[in-house]
């Protein structure tokens, strides 16, 4: 035990001190965590972005109709000069001129990028001015209640975290196991302890464990943080965040095993990771909704284990619903995948040097 | 010759570097597939069909609503997949727990009552008097882009609707028509045409970075440069040679690119274009000074990697490559502002007609010129090649 806990001490402070995995665990996903954040529509308020509208018109109408609108601000300009350069410079996200039978509705590409459904904007306006104009403001009264899909309500940035933790883990756990299994290989260090009266068993464990306890307090740092920074409200089950994190690390580690496995030279190894992980990222519904993807491509979102890793999270974090008795039964098959890999490419590991 | 010859001989080196050669040459070309399979789907989302279910009731106008839901359910490019249930308490909690597990996008309900309220209402409006319009409710789901676009194109059916059931109770309407605008980019624009110049810079920072960055301070770190300093061969020719060797990269990295974005993409950006070529030229001037600089900072490939990786994502992704970058707290927005690529993509871009720049062409010149600047006078001052 005492070997096992010594090799467990040596494998932390080995962590730490690599500056690369130090980076890729622990600042990398910071680094996410803000630009995304900042970037994709709702800042640390939590308040969805209004488009900023300029408006041309004789009637003040057409500015209180857009004031009124949902998401809109409005503000007036002189000239259709104006407007136009304010939308061109990007100090307003679109222009509506107005001129009494027809409104001309001028965007930029910036906003349309920003917000798709912008290109409606033009036919919305004019309906509302279409019925202005016999007096009439609305006729039906549409009420929109948005649903949180978890248990506590939370910000766009609140919602995205726990896949920035997902992405943390997947990335320390597959290199880690990389590192042990291809590099520690490469450069005799397991020829080395197999001559010592260390068991191949015990430096596994050590060295796993060690790897395990830095993942899973970065993937906890990571979301308390930006928890306190970002002013996000998480209703974290502990235990279930627990169990969650905990069978992530080992299922990301046993992918880990199984490249090492296949690939034996780390630099391969680890760059096959890192290509891995670029494919997760677009592709597992972290950053990007997968909806709006054709159906092949959804298909091969829903096949990525990130996917899982980051809903199981969400759920443990109270910002989705979701059934405990899936979350259970993903950790069961990564353990089991981690133990069945860990000895096989284990044993193999230790025997061939 | 020697000069030509040793060029040769470091590109082959190169050439020769698997690794070196997927990241530098065909990662840049399955990064533009991958964004090419994302972003139009999220900038011009087609053929989606959004799962609804409609809590209908009996009675006209609600019947309408249900019939124009029905019709645009039908056929190949249908919009709804819609399920029509009776309004009622038990249906609507069963129906909002299957919007949270994300089984359906949203939940339409006509409550009790709307066909009765909005016959008042409009007997009501024809007396002039005004009452509050009866409701629709709507239960989409937070975070959910798919949820929420749904509620907007219902809302945008709706909004037709009033349309209808106002000319239906014999109002004349004067119909205001609408006619948009894109401004700053060209008419055949596509996101081909935003991305590819993008995908270029990309290419240029990532041979800056670590085509030159990181490899000129393992060379040092080898002590590589320290045995060619001490050989008769000149410096400044290695120096030449090294430069060439990297140019030939960025050629044959940006033809790459070029030929994908040309011929499978279809982009219709001229590369021959005389803003195209010199807006490349200032990339590479810029962004391979930022690789010599760091290759001067850098101790050991340890730090000049740690370095890159801390360089990398932040000019990447705040640079204005793969999504514009706008609205954002002064808390990230320095770096946008000091961003070198900020100003090289705008530029390139705004050259180009595909978008306008928020900055001066000349801005977009006159930054990158003086981060090269700045970088050479470090690089000469602190770079040492018999430096190990």
């Amino acid at each position: 035990m005492s070997v096992i806990l010594k090799l467990f001490s040596v494998a932390v402070k080995t962590f730490y001190r690599d500056r690369m995995a130090f980076f890729f665990t622990l600042i990398f996903p910071f680094m996410f965590v803000i630009i995304f954040g900042f970037v994709f529509g709702t800042g640390s308020s939590g308040v969805d972005s209004k488009l900023l509208v300029g408006i041309v018109s004789p009637e003040r109408s057409l500015y209180e109709i857009v004031n009124g609108m949902e998401n809109l601000e409005a503000k007036k300009f002189e000239s259709i000069g104006d407007v136009r350069e304010a939308v061109l410079t990007g100090k307003v996200d679109a222009g509506i001129i107005y001129d009494d039978n027809k409104i001309r509705v001028i965007l930029n590409l910036a906003t349309i990028q920003r917000n798709p459904f912008s290109r409606m904007l033009g036919e919305t306006v004019a309906d509302h001015l279409t019925k202005r104009n016999i007096k009439i403001d609305k006729v039906i009264d549409l009420k929109l209640s948005a649903i949180d899909p978890g248990r506590v309500i939370t910000t766009q940035l609140g919602y995205m975290i726990p896949g920035v933790v997902a992405i943390s883990i997947f990335n320390g756990a597959l290199f880690s196991m990389i590192s042990i299994f291809c590099d520690y290989k490469k450069r005799g260090i397991l020829k080395r302890f197999n001559v010592t009266p260390i068991k191949g068993y015990q430096f596994i464990i050590g060295m796993i464990l060690g790897r395990f306890i830095f993942i899973f307090f970065s993937a906890t740092v990571l979301l308390v943080f930006s928890q306190l920074i970002f002013k996000i409200q998480f209703n974290v089950n502990w235990i279930l965040y627990l169990i969650t994190v905990s069978t992530s690390i080992l299922g990301m580690m046993a992918f880990g095993i199984l490249i090492s496995g296949i690939f034996n030279e780390p630099s391969v190894a680890s760059n096959i990771g890192s290509l891995l992980m670029t494919i997760m990222i677009f592709f597992s519904g972290v950053y990007f909704p997968l909806d709006f993807l054709p159906r092949y491509l959804r298909k091969i979102g829903s096949l990525m284990p990130l996917g899982y890793v980051a809903k199981s999270i969400r759920i443990s974090a109270g910002v989705e619903n979701g059934s405990i008795n899936s979350i259970l039964m993903t950790s069961l098959i990564m353990i089991i995948t981690f133990f069945v890999l860990v000895f096989i490419f284990g044993t193999k590991a230790f025997k061939t040097e | 010759m020697r000069t030509l010859k040793l060029t040769n001989y470091i590109f082959k080196s190169l050439a020769r570097d698997k690794l070196d050669l997927f990241w530098l040459l065909i990662f840049p070309v399955i990064l533009l597939m991958i964004l090419m399979l994302i972003f139009p789907s999220l900038y011009e989302p087609k053929n989606i069909t959004f799962s609804i279910t409609l809590l209908s009731q009996k009675g006209t106008f609600s019947e309408i609503i249900e019939k124009v839901f029905g019709e645009l359910s039908k056929g190949e490019n249908r919009i709804f997949q819609l399920l029509v249930l009776p309004d009622s308490r038990d249906n609507l909690i069963k129906e909002i727990e299957k919007l949270k597990t994300r089984k359906i996008n949203l939940v339409v309900e006509i409550p009790e009552n709307f066909d009765t309220q909005m016959l008042n209402w409009f007997m009501l409006k024809s007396f002039g008097m005004t009452t509050s319009p009866p409701c629709i409710n709507i239960y989409s789901l937070k975070h959910d882009v798919a949820s929420e676009s749904a509620y907007l194109t219902v809302k945008n059916i709706l909004q037709k609707l009033e349309l209808e059931f106002i000319k239906k109770v014999g109002y004349e309407l004067r119909k205001i028509e609408s006619e948009p605008e894109i401004v700053g980019t060209r008419a055949t624009f596509s996101y081909i045409d935003f991305i590819y110049p993008g995908i270029v810079i990309f290419v240029i920072f990532m041979t800056g970075l670590f085509g030159i960055g990181l490899d000129l301070t393992w060379l040092k770190e080898r002590g590589i440069l320290k045995r060619i300093y001490v050989t008769a061969f000149p410096k400044s020719k290695f120096i030449t040679s090294y430069i060439i060797s990297k140019l030939y990269l960025i050629i044959l990295q940006v033809t790459l690119i070029t030929l994908m974005a040309k011929f499978v993409y279809k982009t219709t950006i001229n590369p021959l274009s005389l803003p195209f070529i010199g807006y490349t030229l200032l990339t590479i001037l810029c962004l391979s000074s930022l690789g010599f600089f760091l290759a001067s900072v850098s101790k050991s490939t340890t730090s000049a990697n740690a370095i890159s990786q801390i360089l990398n994502f932040p000019l990447q992704f705040l640079g204005g490559i793969y999504f514009p970058v706008v609205g954002l707290p002064w808390a990230i927005r320095w770096i946008v502002i000091i961003n070198p690529i900020t100003y090289l993509a705008s530029g390139i871009r705004d050259a180009l007609g595909i978008m306008k720049s928020p900055y001066p062409l000349s801005i977009t010149i006159a930054v990158p010129i003086i981060w090269t600047i700045v970088c050479l006078i470090f690089t000469l001052k602190r770079f040492r090649m018999e430096e190990v």
